[in-house]
């Protein structure tokens, strides 16, 4: 980065998308009138196109981003039609889930009506209070984690425009672009107090197009840069022309058994996160009606969804790849991102002078950085609700619209407003801690994990196969699976930490498979645990005592 | 403006400062920005308490550091601030909540003032 005006225009970029978040989203805080306005937008969403596409894309898409371009660095370019295959799994099985949560529904009053989200599903159908205060937190664990695996991710791209010898205390991370995604932090944190829900919707848009600019950007890079690529990816991949088996099912001469256990697990992975991710139910939930996420064209299961999961694939997959043929002994670490924009910025420099140079980079740079705010923001939200009305208030009514409702002197609000401050706090410690270790991407399978904790008991509800005398074979199911995926992926993450540390890459293969299987794994458990603990013969059912 | 200050609701004056330590935190980085890519403690060998344009610019972007440090931690300080007083509120009490919020008001403008003094110590050397 030499051009002396390219620091500044990026930092003052940087403040200009802040401060048009803060405009957009703040003039929703006079309608955050209630508890119900504030965490699910309340009953006056619109019904555009626009929203439909927001239910699919937006909130999960900047983690996705540095999965993908991992795949690309890990695997090359051939992995392409089973990371798409991954996308096209998570829209099935979405739209499976819709549908079934809408027919399950029916019997409490209609999901158009109680507007349930993931954790008060639970808990309605089993009629078990305490199961969805443990549903709540282990959502809430996981969203703390994604949250500070994407400030990890964001410091180490900010490195690109403030770097900084200084490093804090036994970490990776520089002080101060740290300071400054915390500082980002901080600010979204002023419309989700003021604007809940209401206002991360608002800024959706604006932050769907800048990232989808920054999508398209990349996308020019990797296409010029594509001749470069595709004849030096032979050097360290398997090509078509060593017979198309071996280029596709063992890409990265690992061997055939690592590489259909990296797919298998990833279509387990990425097939069944949808119904666990309470992010998705609450933007399902927001929006009262299947027509939005179920449009054909621009819905979860949408033609557009469709093709832009496949740009979106091939875009970071191909990054990846350039990434790796630039630097084959390389291994992966969170620096990559900034690599692809210090590489975006050098190609348009050269080829299109500095005024493309500085436009290339300034719109990749942005659109990362928005990327990690769109999912600042959403999961903040999705967090605090998670905190506030399961764990925290999970015996005042079913649902959210139940303690709204009964909430008549705004007291709860503030209170939920309060919940919400102490998020970013609790992320601010996570982010620290995750900084501790040499590589963000083990820890966004770990984050995601507990989603999968919730699986069983959420399955056996989806399926209407849940009552009310099974509540304990419930709660323990969620008790084991969040036990488990804690311990499993101790023993994991320090393994592969001294495996990095070691710069062993056959140990950094072997280890990952484990990341990959774990979430397989804890799902497994807690099916194991939900199936012997399941009420045998005729049981008198009782109400709950939770 | 004492009075003023009594008056007003703890979470007001919360919210106030959290927006003015926000523009503290935004000045001062910018102002880093415009000087260089790292943080400057001592510029190869000159001293500091020489008097010149190089050394200027070099404290502005030191200075508008520091603030930007003090700046983001009292930062944080306002939110739990407002997190305390929105659950008073919630209880119907307030009290000593609105002393803290009071004076992290009158803190946010001395670093709002020092945020803006260093960018425009910066500019000065700019030209």
């Amino acid at each position: 980065m030499s051009d002396s005006a390219l620091q500044p225009l990026l930092g003052a970029g940087m403040l200009v998308m802040l401060v048009l978040f803060l405009y957009l989203a703040l003039r929703e805080a006079k309608n955050s009138t209630s508890l119900f306005r504030y965490h699910l937008f309340g009953d006056d969403l619109k019904e555009n196109r626009f929203t439909g596409s927001l239910i699919s894309t937006n909130a999960s898409l900047s983690g996705a981003f540095v999965l993908i371009l991992y795949y690309g660095f890990l695997y090359g370019p051939l992995a392409f039609p089973f990371v798409w295959s991954f996308w096209i799994i998570t829209q099935l099985t979405s739209a499976w889930t819709i549908n079934r949560t809408h027919a399950i529904m029916e019997s409490h009053g209609g999901w158009t009506n109680n507007r349930a989200t993931l954790h008060e599903f639970i808990g309605l159908v089993f009629d078990s209070p305490q199961s969805r205060r443990y549903a709540g937190l282990l959502s809430l664990i996981s969203y703390l984690g994604l949250i500070a695996a994407e400030i990890v991710l964001a410091t180490h791209l900010l490195e690109f425009v403030l770097p900084d010898n200084v490093r804090l205390p036994f970490s990776s991370l520089a002080r101060g672009p740290f300071m400054v995604i915390a500082a980002v932090m901080l600010s979204i944190l002023i419309y989700n107090v003021l604007s809940g829900f209401r206002g991360t919707v608002q800024t959706d848009y604006a932050q769907w197009l800048i990232i989808s600019v920054m999508i398209v950007v990349v996308g020019i890079f990797v296409v010029a840069q594509w001749p470069f690529l595709w004849s030096k990816y032979t050097t360290i991949f398997n090509a078509p022309s060593n017979g198309l088996v071996a280029a596709f099912f063992n890409p990265d001469h690992q061997g055939y058994f690592p590489y259909a256990s990296f797919v298998l697990s990833n279509i387990v992975f990425w097939g069944l996160w949808w119904p666990g991710a309470m992010d998705q139910w609450q933007r399902c939930a927001a929006a009262r009606t299947r027509r939005l996420s179920l449009n054909n064209i621009w819905g979860t299961v949408g033609f557009i969804s469709l093709i832009s999961f496949g740009a979106l694939t091939f875009v970071f997959l191909a990054a990846g790849v350039w990434l790796r043929v630039k630097a084959p002994d390389a291994l992966p670490s969170p620096a990559l991102l900034r690599e692809v924009v210090s590489g975006v910025q050098q190609w348009a420099s050269s080829d299109l002078g500095r005024f493309g140079g500085l436009t290339l980079c300034a719109l990749t740079f942005w659109g990362l950085v928005c990327a990690a705010m769109s999912t600042i923001d959403s999961y903040v939200m999705t967090a605090s609700q998670a905190l506030f009305v399961d764990v925290a208030h999970p015996q005042q009514g079913t649902t959210l619209r139940e303690l709204s409702d009964a909430d008549v002197e705004k007291k709860l609000l503030a209170q939920a407003r309060a919940f919400t401050i102490f998020i970013p706090l609790l992320v601010l410690v996570f982010a620290y801690v995750f900084s501790l270790v040499s590589d963000v991407y083990a820890l966004i399978y770990f984050a995601f994990a507990f989603m999968f904790a919730l699986l069983p008991p959420l399955f056996v509800g989806l399926m209407g196969w849940a009552r009310p005398a099974a509540r304990d074979a419930c709660k323990r199911s969620l008790l084991a699976g969040g036990i488990s995926t804690v311990l499993g992926y101790l023993v994991l993450l320090v393994g592969l930490e001294r495996a990095l540390r070691a710069n062993d890459a056959g140990a950094i293969f072997k280890w990952y498979q484990g990341v990959y299987w774990w979430p397989t794994a804890v799902t497994l458990i807690g099916s194991i645990v939900l199936w012997f603990s399941w009420p045998r013969g005729k049981v008198t059912e009782v109400a709950s005592n939770d | 403006m004492i009075e003023s200050l009594r008056r007003s609701e703890s979470r007001f004056l919360a919210l106030f400062a959290i927006c003015t330590f926000g523009l503290g935190v935004a000045v001062g980085f910018m102002v880093r920005l415009f000087n260089g890519t790292a943080i400057v403690e001592s510029n190869n060998g000159l001293r500091i308490h020489e008097w010149g344009r190089e050394s200027l610019a070099m404290s502005a972007a030191t200075a508008s550091t520091r603030v930007a440090v003090i700046s983001l931690l009292l930062w944080l300080l306002s939110f739990i601030v407002l997190a305390v007083s929105l659950l008073n509120e919630a209880a119907s009490a307030q009290g000593v909540v609105r002393v803290v919020a009071s004076t992290l008001y009158v803190l946010s403008f001395i670093a709002m003032i020092a945020a803006i003094s260093a960018a425009i110590v910066f500019m000065m050397c700019q030209t």
